[in-house]
């Protein structure tokens, strides 16, 4: 019977033969929550494959500076202004070219495909649409009304087509990305599912995210190569369970600072009439305050474990995926950037994306097991820029 | 000849080289191990250089080769035709100077785009639109207000005939056409105030009247309103802040979600802004009026420190002015009054603060 035991502690486990999976595997530790990598079954007729098959950590690399793209972002902003918006596809593609240029994994740098002519023609459309939802929708409320309802009927379409395009517009190691899913299931993940997390107040939106990380990763491709996606409902809902378990301790604990605070403190301090007005705008400010960073909190806290999870259940043609961001560094960069933004009047905003896209970025790491060289370039269909782009216009983060 | 260091893929596997480039005039040679590959200059493609990162040989059959330096890339661009406009943008971005240059444009650009570009325009587009449009906005407005906001008016019948009677001689004064109406209501939540609704109505609530002390002092307030009026502001309003919102959406556009919020402020402070200078408007065009009639301003001054008292309660004036100047949607009253002794006949007036 093999026996596996963690590396970190001195936790071991007999298994039985049949219960270890094929091929390539992971094993998270009972005990102390190590994840690791057991060595493939000490199998004696060694072939050549095998002993390339050697796993090693491959992290991905970021070169992007805050200065150099500055000077992108600013120049195509002042020619997206000057020219009206029409430019934006432009600009667009360099700002992408840089950035996922300076993204390397195993110093194969990442490239943007995207034609600009193409981009034009999506945000066009796009642009149209926005002027007349916002002119006949202050005209006429029952305009907004119709539009919005179009709008949620072609959300499942837009996210499909806006990831379709991306991919289809990455490349690595000169083989593209691609996205092909059915419309079908996009209707039911995007379109009906959402329903259900209305209708049982929100119970089912972890088994909702799920399914929708779910058709959005496994449609996923590298040259011919599918991504794999093996996180369970059960993993989406624990870390909704420990997001609110944590939130309830923190309003908890704040409450009763809070009610502490009233009791003993305010009798003590007799406030000028005046000032009694003023007070009562500055409560109901700061219970906003309150709601909004509390809400901020609790997504981002969801952000970071849920990406964590997905990366770290996706795999790519035997090889893994690993993320390793931390809450409390990615909510001080979010802050801390939003407070950069909103004082420096957006001229921080390079900074900010660099900063942000480089901490994401060096957090995530590939797993590879043998060469890298085996992966095949897929069809290759151009696909338009509608979906992308009227994405793009409605402020719609479809989220990688 | 010219040569240089890249990594080449072919395109359909993933799998990379190391290879050597030669250029001469007519072909470009990829050397590797035992790997060799020609290619006639012209068929190939350079990306435009974007930052520091690597130049990029896309090849007819599908394959790229990534230039390890920038040696070769001025060759191929004087034997490829150069992308003369990346070019230049690239050498802008590059530059920090530039790019300083680029900013400050920007600045100035934005600035005189909101202050001159967006009034004007909406003026334009304003006066393409038919009465007709406004005129139903304008009833869908009452009937909201009427739900929410408005209640049946505790005047009596003479009061209000009065006040009517008032209105109807601004109206001829001015000679204008419109379907103007004037509406009386009682509101708890608005209190004293009065409002113009696109199209032609102008509303005076119970207590607005009851501030009043003189004919005058309702002819000055109904004057302004009339002026919202006839200037259209509430459809110039809806242009404006469309146009407005679409200018921050495409500045703001590559941000990241969370700083949707961060955006949120300067459309906020451009959409008071506009609505002060709307006020500034209706008062010019009252002032016009009260002058042609030979009514000292006093009245109007009068009244609107009146409707300051009212609203900020025992506030200090001081105060309430430097309050969130920015975000009121109304000039200071303080500003109001001097904007009256400026205008006309300076003598005549004496402040009543």
């Amino acid at each position: 019977m093999p026996t596996i035991h963690c590396p970190q502690c001195s936790y071991r486990k007999d298994t039985a033969p049949a219960k270890i999976p094929q091929g390539h595997y992971r094993i998270i530790c009972p005990l102390c929550g190590h994840t690791f990598f057991p060595q493939p079954a000490p199998i004696k007729t060694v072939s050549q494959q095998q002993t390339t098959d050697e796993i090693r950590e491959i992290p991905f690399t970021f070169h992007g500076r805050a200065g150099e793209y500055f000077g992108i972002w600013i120049v195509n902003t002042l020619l997206k202004i000057l020219t009206l918006g029409f430019y934006s596809p432009w600009a667009k593609v360099r700002k992408r070219r840089y950035l996922y240029g300076n993204t390397r994994l195993d110093s194969h740098a990442f490239d943007y495909l995207a034609n600009p002519w193409m981009l034009f023609r999506g945000f066009v459309i796009g642009a149209i649409l926005l002027v007349a939802y916002s002119l006949l929708g202050q005209l006429n409320p029952l305009f907004s009304l119709l539009f919005t309802l179009a709008f949620f009927l072609a959300t499942p379409w837009l996210v499909v087509r806006s990831r379709m395009f991306n991919n289809r517009n990455t490349s690595h190691r000169n083989l593209r990305f691609s996205f092909a899913p059915e419309f079908r299931e996009s209707y039911l993940t995007f379109g009906l599912l959402p329903i259900l997390t209305t209708a049982t107040l929100g119970l089912a939106a972890p088994y909702v995210l799920y399914r929708q990380k779910r058709f959005l990763m496994e449609n996923n491709r590298f040259g011919q190569t599918p991504f794999t996606f093996e996180a369970t409902v059960a993993d989406y809902y624990r870390i909704f369970l420990r997001m609110l378990g944590l939130f309830m301790l923190i309003s908890m604990v704040i409450t009763a600072i809070g009610y502490a605070a009233s009791q003993w403190l305010l009798p003590l301090v007799t406030l000028p009439e005046k000032l009694s007005r003023d007070q009562a705008t500055l409560m109901t400010f700061g219970a906003m305050l309150f709601f909004i960073v509390f809400s901020m909190m609790a997504s981002l806290y969801l952000y970071v474990r849920l990406s964590n999870l997905n990366w770290q259940t996706t795999h790519l043609g035997g090889h893994y995926f690993d993320s390793r961001l931390s809450v409390r560094k990615m909510g001080w960069i979010v802050l801390s950037n939003l407070f950069a933004i909103g004082l420096s009047a957006g001229l921080l905003v390079p900074w900010a994306t660099i900063r942000l896209t480089r901490y994401r970025l060096e957090c995530l790491s590939l797993i590879a097991r043998g060469p890298l060289d085996h992966f095949l370039a897929g069809q290759d269909e151009e696909v338009s820029a509608i979906g992308e782009e009227i994405g793009d216009i409605f402020d719609m983060d479809f989220g990688i | 000849m010219t040569e240089c260091r890249g990594t080449y893929y072919d395109g359909h596997t993933a799998l990379s080289r190391s290879v050597q480039l030669l250029v001469d005039e007519n072909e470009l040679l990829i050397k590797g191990h035992e790997f060799e590959r020609r290619y006639p200059i012209p068929t190939l493609r350079l990306s435009p250089p974007v930052g520091r990162i690597n130049r990029v040989l896309y090849l007819p059959d599908g394959g790229r080769c990534d230039l390890a330096d920038g040696l070769m890339c001025g060759d191929m661009e004087s034997l490829l035709r150069p992308h003369g406009l990346s070019h230049f943008i690239h050498r802008w971005e590059s530059s920090l100077r530039r790019a300083a240059i680029a900013l400050l444009i920007t600045v100035a650009v934005i600035w005189a785009f909101i202050t001159f570009g967006i009034p004007v325009l909406a003026g334009q587009v304003t006066e393409m639109i038919p009465p007709t449009i406004e005129l139903r906005t304008g009833e869908e407005t009452l009937n909201l207000l009427n739900h929410a906001l408005l209640k049946p008016s505790h005047l009596d019948a003479d009061r209000q005939h009065h006040i009517e009677g008032l209105f109807t001689t601004i109206l001829r004064d001015l000679g204008d056409d419109r379907p103007y109406q004037l509406l009386f209501y009682h509101s708890p939540s608005l209190g004293a105030n009065a409002l113009a609704l696109p199209g032609g109505t102008v509303i005076l609530t119970d207590d607005l009247v009851a501030l009043a002390k003189s004919d005058e002092e309702l002819i000055a307030v109904m004057a302004h309103e009339i002026g919202h009026i006839k200037h259209r502001h509430a459809l110039r309003m809806v242009i404006q802040n469309t146009s407005a919102g679409f200018l921050v959406a495409a500045l703001t556009g590559d941000l990241l979600s969370t700083t949707s919020l961060s955006a949120a402020l300067p459309t906020m402070l451009v959409e008071s802004k506009y609505s002060r200078d709307m006020e500034r408007q209706a008062d010019e065009y009252a002032v016009h009026y009260l002058t042609q009639k030979h009514i000292s301003l006093n009245h109007f001054a009068a009244i609107l420190n009146r409707l300051t008292q009212y609203h900020d309660g025992g506030a200090s004036k001081e105060r309430v002015d430097s309050w969130n100047l920015y975000l009121r949607t109304h000039p200071t009253t303080t500003e109001r009054i001097q904007a009256l002794h400026l205008t006309r006949r300076p003598t005549e007036i004496t402040n009543s603060d």
